[in-house]
């Protein structure tokens, strides 16, 4: 992510829930949080604690993201160098040689680059809050006749890592329909392209088919298929290092176990284990699969 | 298909590989749906799936973690070397730099890349407990990893990323905890420390499950060759074959290894070291300038009557060791009139009321009285009027210290100290005004961490520490990474004195001064393998009858240097000369 994008993905947050902006530079924003938010960001568990037993009416924080910290800081200099320019001539500053502070109201800053503590938070925060979602194709206007035709998809945004002491990992966006079965790839993107809302429109019937076991049975079995062409040359790797290393540790300890004395023996044969165990946490290749997240989504039948 | 309260799906793809699923989202959509919500934002969603987009991990080798680290611009050496370690060595790996190379740095870049790859998430990181705080602080503000110091028992539940000191984390209740827990990265700093494998410190950390692991040292071989082969035994056991195999194969005395190229490749596995030599470091040049200043009368009489008690005080005693505070006052004597004259009060108030040394000392007392002109700092201040740029001024004494900012003061020159025993945000608070308003800083310690004054490259050796080490961290917290120019270095010194016979033997025999010795510690240490090398020093001034004998004993030491600094670098399998050898 670059700072443009980290930029975009922090406004897109901050609106999502109403957050006040109050200004928006190009290295900075200055943002007023809503409850909502104040919640998710500032760690504040104690304080919303209190307002909830006592009904206080809260009072967010005010924080200052800066997506290019040198950038901003020589900004504010100079901003700083023209404030105190203007400020000399003041009438306070020519009778009386004192310049009343005017400056903006002090804020936290907060570094938002990519690899940053918050930033990592927000990824975290997003990734909690928008799991699961049900959304419906807003008919056009044209079509707003009798009864709309839906059909149901599920649309699961899955990430598939392959692990050994080294990885690497993809996303598979796919929808499955839940009348037809019907698989769809790169779903996400798709489902981006269209004009979705979370309230049903009227007269809208539907009609699924397929439950939703079996649809993750279906989604799950796709993926097995994509992964079995995957080369698997990273996972035979994988386990001629597993083998290579075992082996290692089983001639050290082979000959230590021997030489141990009857006492000894046991706390040497529990090392051994402890070291075998590690190497299999370590080097054992499998392929991890987890949800990012999934949603419902009801879209029009004429489109399919 | 299996119940959907299974949260694990597992399948078979062949007979090395499992492909694990993970249902935990099936009953939660599901349940959702029959509640008819709550369901979350189309905003959020797409954000969630543009955060995990964004941190991908797309291939097994690149490294992540360089494009995420905003506080920090990683040297070409240190990424390789991570690099190297994440592919090369599987994770587990003795980080051998010499000192300055930044072996943290090296480590923490490591460690980020797995967490971000999200193969590590538990850590331990094992210290000494001086250097507990440092690591933290750098982790956070260089890598803005998240780690903190272990202060309380219940921390090792709490929280991910620990850094603790090893004397702790070995002992109850810390110790059992520790060992149950199955870490995903070990790291111990200052690793030469487990040399023995027979210590408890050796015994705690070879028994941490880990799956990584990362041993910095920067002298991964000292007197031993059993001592590295104990420490491959945490990192990789066997990796030398077994205990009798090792020393069969590559073992001829201790000091001596056999197949020195085998050894070098196996080491290469397993260990990185660079060097200044290679390269990596591309220190500016060092000028070393000595000046020798010429007493005042008076000065010159206190220095010879404080000299005839040492020797007075050292003939009627009986043991030596005792004697060795005596020195120091021949020394203090050198630096400032303030220092000596503090310690001849503390003495005086340590001698019985009766005895007669207490009127030698009062003599002493009203010497010091008389002098008015300070030679050594009257010649500092016109060296600084003439550099007339940024100075470091370091002295071995408290009360130096403070005269000298006294007399600097006195004369409109700008000056901080520095103290070891200032707190973390005094020291900060003094290197950032010498930064950005005084001239001078008047240092007494040159050790510790987080000295760096790359910004200024004079330094003046008021006094110089009888410790070579010593020396060496001094110029060392200028000459370093980031030094953009040429060191100066100045070195005073009282005609006729002690500090004439010091300076003789660190800069002409030793060499200390135009250089970075490499393996100055290793050679030091086989040095000192029965006394200090201060303590020999202490007992040359004290034993010798006159000048020419302090000479030709102080000689010989700078010849034995010599040969042990030859002896180190031909029998190397690390370390190559960088320098010729010549006596």
């Amino acid at each position: 992510m670059n700072k443009q994008q980290v930029d975009q993905f922090v406004m897109r947050y901050l609106e999502s829930k109403q957050c006040h902006i109050i200004e928006k530079g190009s290295d900075h924003v200055v943002v007023q949080l809503s409850p909502e938010a104040d919640r998710e960001l500032t760690n504040r568990h104690y304080y919303w604690n209190f307002v909830e037993r006592t009904g206080a009416s809260p009072e967010t924080m005010r924080l200052t993201f800066v997506f290019d910290m040198e950038k901003y800081e020589q900004a504010k200099a100079k901003n700083k160098e023209k404030e105190n320019k203007m400020n000399t001539d003041t009438i306070l500053g020519r009778y009386l040689g004192i310049t009343p502070l005017a400056g903006p109201q002090r804020t936290i800053q907060q570094d938002m680059t990519f690899g940053s503590i918050k930033l990592e938070q927000l990824f975290q925060v997003v990734q909690q809050k928008g799991k699961y979602i049900n959304l419906y194709e807003v008919p056009s206007e044209t079509s707003v006749s009798e009864s709309t035709a839906y059909m149901s998809w599920l649309g699961v945004n899955f990430k598939v890592e392959f692990t050994s002491d080294l990885k690497r990992s993809e996303i598979h966006s796919l929808g499955i329909c839940l009348s037809t079965g019907e698989i769809q790839t790169d779903f996400h993107h798709t489902a981006l392209q269209m004009k979705l809302t979370t309230k049903m429109p009227p007269n809208t019937h539907i009609r699924p088919t397929i439950s939703l076991e079996r649809a993750v049975s279906e989604l799950q079995k796709y993926i097995i298929q994509k992964v079995k062409v995957v080369d698997q040359k990273w996972a035979l790797d994988a386990h001629d290092r597993l083998n290579e290393e075992i082996l290692r540790i089983q001639t050290y300890y082979k000959d230590l176990i021997a030489a141990a004395e009857e006492e000894d023996k046991q706390e040497v044969e529990g090392l051994f284990e402890n070291r075998l165990q590690e190497i299999k946490r370590q080097y054992e290749p499998k392929i991890q699969v987890s949800v990012i997240n999934c949603g419902f989504f009801s879209l029009l039948c004429d489109d399919h | 298909m299996n119940s959907k309260d299974q949260k694990k799906h597992i399948h078979t793809l062949n007979e090395h590989l499992q492909i694990h699923f993970d249902q935990s989202w099936v009953g939660e959509i599901e349940s959702r749906f029959e509640s008819n919500g709550p369901w979350d934002d189309w905003t959020l969603y797409q954000l969630a799936y543009e955060s995990e987009n964004t941190k991908l991990v797309k291939d097994f080798d690149e490294l992540q973690c360089l494009n995420q680290l905003s506080n920090l611009e990683p040297m070409p050496h240190q990424i390789s070397t991570a690099k190297k370690v994440l592919t090369g060595m599987r994770g587990r790996a003795i980080l051998a730099d010499e000192v300055g190379l930044g072996k943290t740095i090296e480590a923490g870049l490591i460690l980020k890349e797995y967490l971000i790859r999200n193969l590590v998430k538990k850590v331990l990181i094992l210290v000494p407990a001086s250097l507990v705080l440092q690591w933290v602080r750098e982790l956070n503000q260089k890598f803005n990893i998240p780690a903190v110091a272990q202060k309380k028992a219940y921390m090792w539940d709490q929280y991910d990323i620990i850094v603790a000191s090893v004397d702790t984390a070995k002992r109850n209740p810390h110790r059992d905890i520790v060992l149950d827990k199955e870490y995903d990265m070990l790291i111990v700093d200052e690793a030469h420390k487990l040399k023995n494998k027979k210590t408890t410190n050796y015994q705690f950390i070879n028994s941490v499950k880990k799956k990584y692991c990362l041993l910095l040292t920067a002298t991964p071989i000292q007197n031993d060759l059993k001592e590295l082969y104990n420490l491959i035994t945490i990192l990789k056991p066997g990796q030398l074959g077994g205990d009798s195999q090792f020393k069969t194969n590559y073992v001829v005395d201790k000091r001596i290894p056999k197949n020195e190229n085998q050894l070098k490749d196996e080491l290469s596995n397993i260990m990185i070291r660079n060097r200044r030599s290679d390269g990596h470091l591309d220190l500016t040049k060092r000028n070393v300038k000595n000046i020798p200043l010429t007493l005042s009368d008076e000065e010159f009489d206190l220095y010879q009557s404080v000299t005839d008690f040492v020797r007075k005080r050292a003939q009627e005693s009986e043991g030596i060791s005792h004697l060795f505070s005596l020195i120091t006052l021949q020394r203090e004597v050198c630096s400032s009139r303030d220092a000596v004259f503090i310690t001849l009060v503390n003495l005086f108030k340590k001698t019985s009321e009766d005895s007669p040394v207490r009127a030698m000392i009062w003599e002493l007392v009203d010497k010091i009285k008389k002098i008015n002109s300070h030679t050594k700092a009257k010649n500092s201040l016109d060296l600084i009027q003439q550099i007339n740029d940024k100075v470091i001024i370091f002295t071995e004494y408290r009360a130096t210290q403070e005269y000298l900012l006294k007399f600097l003061k006195e004369h409109q020159i700008i000056a901080v100290p520095y103290r070891g025993g200032m707190n973390r945000g005094k020291k900060d608070w003094m290197m950032d005004l010498f930064r950005k308003r005084a001239q001078v800083m008047v240092a007494t310690e040159a050790g510790g961490e987080g000295i760096n004054l790359q910004f200024c490259n004079h330094v003046i050796n008021y006094d110089l520490p009888w410790n070579p080490m010593r020396v060496e961290q001094r110029i060392g917290r200028v000459h370093r990474l980031g030094q953009k120019n040429d060191v100066h270095i100045y070195n005073l010194s009282t005609k006729g004195t002690i500090e004439e016979h010091i300076l003789h033997l660190l800069h002409e025999k030793i060499n200390l001064f135009e250089s970075v010795i490499g393996g100055l510690d290793l050679i030091l240490e086989r040095l000192e393998k029965k006394s200090s090398i201060e303590k020999n020093l202490y007992k040359i001034i004290l034993e010798s009858q006159d000048e020419g004998e302090i000479r030709t004993k102080l000689n010989r030491l700078g010849d034995s240097f010599t040969k042990v600094k030859g002896e180190i670098y031909n029998h190397q399998i690390i370390d190559h000369p960088e320098t010729e050898v010549n006596p």
